[in-house]
């Protein structure tokens, strides 16, 4: 490409690094504003029952106790959720889970709130409750077809009495709209603004303590903190979906896959969330990145009076990826072909039709990772280091491979990005982006793609982020859609810049608009020149601003509610993952000695972004293979909920494939959520491996794996 | 996380302490390191008027070497056990169980006594100091006790320790340099973890280092109050280590921690998975003889 700086594609130091590692990042329980009104949540108790009275006296006369709220308090709608507006800020009627928000105490200090939330008394009518998709069926209701800092906030009401919201979230736009309707407010009434944010991953996409905030505000018209434990953050913020499958799988016997019929549930716990948008995914995804010329999907989503279910990094394409590549692994044990060899024959391609009929076009470098990742293991394999394990003979070792695709932005609907860069007198460039960074380097990336778009060094731009006040609608940091969508809404802004710059330009060195040239921050034409800041400061005097704004949104159709037909993503991210493990025959045990990820991400916007994001999936996936699992009433602390630490992790080789996307920011595509989804089935695959029989439910536990190995062909579990 | 109201009484005179122990017992909780006491206060699972500090307490410090016996301060740090050099040529299977505990921040701040005291079934320390004949030395105001480690527990999280009563005193046995141990362990991960399982090894092999002159086995998290599998010893006991005797006696482990269980246990689970662990843990020691 002309004219490139060569911003993009370089591993510039995360922005926000720094800070996070010296403990100087600002999260919003850092932040304190004096005469700040402490709050706490009155949780349901019951999973399912009628609220027949809320007493609040007892717990009204504790000393500090400013005011307790309850639904009758709530002028708005008090509904809200991210697509089925079922929610309520507080209950009204019904609680749908144990945790559902009854009431909302207000008063001078944290412990006193505490005190007097335990105080308020909730009188239940109990109704029978359902915890399985099978109990869900059988009730007759009609299913419907559709890391690691706790939710805290801190609420002001600013000079023209506007409720600001300083919170950690992942959606800041999308919360102003729904906390607005909820309370009854116009959204100008409403300012977010995203705090410092440790982990999201879905989590926080959907509103948590906004509302509560908002509401106690709205009233007591003093700044207000509100921080859920973490104890609550597991009791009452979104799961990942858990999923019930059954796949059939045709092939030849050469390996080409014939055909595929899925049928799936979806248990959403008591709300839907983010649940039909999951499902669809689910759907799109459900066959993985292969050609399979029949495909048929049932899906369906069910409520149960369990924690809801919402946005889970990989939305529902974890899950499946799981079972397509269990199904993979078996098809080629019983073809005795090559897991790398099965995967090949069937990988997209460009040219290749996806089970909605879109025909990738270009970009699809799935055979490229699965070569990179074979090459990569070879290689390995001639590795004299390699010990084997012959003094310890209840040792089993394995290994495994996955792949997987993943549609960028949001499932065929329409999910645009804007974005604004101006330059003021002083020759400042800013960009204004509502993207939220919650960790993930979109603030880094956008910054790269500005300066690579502007011509301009990364250092001189200034970034204002995720704040309702000041930027404009992102979108949500979901979908895994920030560098591709927002990347180029913040390209075309600019470009705008550039384009209107350009027509100051020749005003001002008096050569026509299409002779100026611009390169690196200069205008030139007609033997003179003239920089940014000059023009910028030129247009101040004329009481004009020096602006470019861009918008992008990706191009797709809506699928056909019949076939399911249409181009739900306008380009997908590919890859391929190889695990090694060793299982412990005699105690259940799962160790993962090596990983190998190959991801074809278009092109890394910054590579070393881009491998800190892989080496994170990975880790994650460790977790969601192994040892994750929330079981609503039993797990309800950090204590109970093992997630891996650092020594659970094994070296990461990462590959980065660049195959460009034509559509996309210098050819980018995204890497948020890819990086997970192909771990825990390469994982699970090596385990098979290993075994010499298949696991198929998650995760795999030391409970799990002793199970499993005693039913192991030839070993019996012990030696 | 937000404590309960409480006094915090610190002396640096054991004396002192006890004096105010013999008052004031009965609503006081000691603390150490604090790694399981801050949790309980946190979650409101106990209100004491008094939480009383021991750290300060120069006498309940230090590890020393008497005759034949090691004598053990109850605020050593699980940092200083895994790492004292004494420990490691005399007592290896203790350090190497307090390493496995949490991680470098919880093995800083915890101590032996606190593992002790709090009486979990799934303590660390504890196997390891029930093959090393462990002893503790109890004291009050004006009295002073022996009792075997085993017969301190009662019942998970209970002990014989009175409100007024503290271990001054943790005295193991010094085996002999280069002994045969092992501290095998499993967890759902590898570091900041309770036990699921453990079991602690150690094996006195005879002269030509041929058969098992005298074998202790104690297993951790699966019996509500630690116990020695004096039967899985004996059947060792005079034998070479072929598979055969090995699989016998970790058989015999794994049946009689189901007849000392309470119903916490998952059978299906833990039975094979501690017969697999104790072969793990006695070949293990075998290598290292």
């Amino acid at each position: 490409m002309m004219n490139r700086l060569g911003t993009v594609g370089r591993s510039i130091e995360r922005r926000g690094a720094k800070e996070a590692v010296l403990g100087r990042a600002v999260y919003a329980d850092d932040m304190r504003v004096d005469g700040m009104i402490h709050l706490k949540v009155v949780r349901g108790t019951r999973p399912h029952a009628l609220v027949r009275n809320i007493d609040t006296s007892a717990a009204e006369l504790i000393p500090g106790v400013i005011r307790i709220f309850t639904a009758r308090d709530i002028e708005g709608s008090n509904r809200y959720g991210i697509i089925t507006k079922d929610q309520e800020i507080l209950v009204e009627r019904k609680v749908r889970y144990v945790g559902d928000p009854i009431a909302l105490v207000a008063a001078e200090a944290e412990s006193t709130a505490v005190k007097a939330a335990e105080a308020v008394k909730v009188e239940y009518e109990d109704l029978a409750p359902f915890f399985t998709i099978e109990e869900a069926k059988r009730s007759g209701e009609e299913p419907i077809h559709e890391g690691v800092e706790a939710e805290t906030g801190l609420g002001i009401l600013d000079e023209g009495g506007r409720i600001v919201i300083c919170a950690s979230t992942q959606n800041p736009h999308y919360d102003q709209r729904d906390v607005a309707a909820a309370l009854g407010l116009r959204p100008d009434h409403i300012r977010i603004v995203q705090s410092a944010t440790g982990a999201g991953f879905g989590g926080k996409l959907d509103i948590s303590v906004q509302g509560l905030i908002a509401l106690a505000v709205q009233y007591l018209k003093r700044p207000v903190k509100l921080r859920y434990t973490m104890e609550e953050t597991m009791q009452a913020t979104a799961k990942r979906h858990a999923m019930v499958m059954h796949y059939k799988t045709g092939a030849r016997k050469d390996g080409r896959l014939t055909a595929v019929d899925v049928r799936f549930s979806l248990d959403t716990g008591a709300y839907a969330s983010y649940g039909l948008a999951v499902l669809s995914r689910a759907s799109t995804h459900a066959v993985g990145p292969y050609e399979v010329p029949h495909v048929r999907v049932h899906g369906e989503v069910y409520y149960t009076n369990k924690i809801w279910a919402g946005a889970m990094r990989g939305f529902g394409v974890p899950q499946v990826s799981f079972a397509h590549e269990g199904q993979m692994d078996s098809l080629a044990k019983s073809l005795g072909i090559d897991p790398f060899e099965i995967r090949m024959v069937n990988a997209m391609r460009p040219g290749s039709t996806t089970v909605t009929g879109q025909v990738l076009n270009a970009s699809v470098g799935m055979g490229e990772t699965l070569k990179g990742v074979k090459d990569a293991k070879e290689r390995r394999e001639g590795d004299p280091r390699r010990g084997h394990n012959e003094r310890r003979p209840w040792i089993k070792s394995g290994w495994g491979i996955a792949s997987f695709f993943y549609g960028i932005g949001n499932t065929g609907s329409s999910n645009p990005s804007t974005a604004r860069i101006d330059v003021d007198e002083n020759g400042q460039i800013t960009l204004y982006t509502g993207a939220a960074d919650i960790g993930q380097g979109s603030d880094t990336a956008l910054i790269q793609i500005a300066a690579e778009a502007l011509g301009v060094l990364h250092t001189h731009l200034r970034l204002i982020r995720g704040d309702t006040g000041l930027t404009t609608d992102a979108g949500a940091t979901s979908a895994s859609r920030q560098t591709y969508i927002s990347g180029n809404a913040v390209k075309s802004a600019a470009e705008d810049l550039i384009q209107k710059l350009r027509e100051e330009a020749s005003g001002h060195l008096k050569v026509p608009l299409e002779e100026i040239e611009y390169r690196r921050g200069i205008f030139k034409g007609g033997g003179k020149a003239v920089g940014i800041g000059e023009l910028a400061n030129e247009l101040h005097q004329k009481g004009h601003k020096a602006m470019g704004e861009g918008r992008f949104d990706p191009p797709t159709t809506t699928l056909d509610p019949e076939t399911g037909q249409g181009i739900p993503y306008a380009t997908y991210t590919f890859g391929t993952y190889y695990a090694e493990v060793q299982v412990d025959t005699g105690t259940g045990e799962v160790s993962v000695g090596h990983v190998i990820a190959a991801v074809d991400v278009g092109e890394a916007v910054n590579p070393s972004n881009v491998a800190g994001q892989i080496i994170g999936g990975v880790a994650m996936g460790i977790g969601y293979a192994l040892m994750e699992e929330f079981e609503p009433g039993k797990t309800k602390s950090l204590a109970d909920y093992r997630y891996p630490t650092s020594m659970d992790v094994p070296p990461v080789e990462v590959i980065i494939v660049e195959d460009p996307e034509p559509s996309g920011p210098y050819g980018a595509k995204g890497v948020g959520e890819p990086a997970l989804i192909p771990t825990a089935p390469a994982i699970i695959n090596a385990i098979s491996r290993a075994l010499d029989i298949r696991i198929v439910d998650l995760p795999a536990k030391l409970e799990r794996v002793m199970e499993t190995a005693l039913r192991s062909p030839g070993s019996g579990g012990i030696p | 996380m937000i404590l309960p109201e409480f006094d915090y009484i610190t002396f640096s005179s054991l004396d002192d302490t006890l004096g105010f122990l013999a008052g004031y017992g009965d609503e006081s909780k000691i603390i150490a390191g604090g790694t399981d006491l801050m949790i309980k206060l946190g979650h409101g699972e106990i209100k004491p008027h008094y939480v009383v500090n021991l750290l300060d307490i120069q006498e309940l410090k230090g590890i020393q070497v008497h005759g034949d016996r090691i004598s053990i301060g109850p605020t050593v740090t699980h940092t200083e056990l895994a790492g004292s050099p004494i420990l490691r040529k005399f007592a290896p299977v203790l350090s190497q169980g307090a390493g496995f505990i949490g991680s470098p921040q919880i093995r800083n701040q915890g101590t032996i006594g606190g593992n002790i005291g709090n009486a979990s079934p799934a303590a660390d320390t504890v196997p390891a100091l029930m093959v090393l004949n462990s002893r503790l030395k109890i004291i009050k105001r004006g009295e002073e006790r022996w009792i075997p480690l085993a017969d301190f527990f009662l019942n998970p999280h209970q002990t014989v320790l009175a409100g007024d009563e503290l271990i001054a005193e943790i005295e193991v046995e010094k085996l002999p340099e280069h002994t045969a141990f092992s501290f095998q362990r499993v967890a759902r991960r590898r570091a900041m973890d309770i036990a699921q399982m453990s079991v602690a090894v150690v094996l006195f092999m005879d002269e030509k280092g041929e058969r098992i002159r005298e074998a202790r086995i104690a297993p951790g998290s699966v019996t509500p109050r630690p116990v020695r599998m004096r039967e899985a010893e004996r059947i060792l006991h005079g034998q070479r280590a072929s598979d055969e005797v090995i699989e016998r006696a970790a058989a015999e482990v794994a049946e009689r921690a189901i007849d000392e269980t309470d119903l916490q246990w998952l059978p299906e689970y833990k039975k094979p998975a501690l017969r697999g662990l104790v072969i793990r843990a006695i070949r293990e020691a075998l290598e290292r003889r």
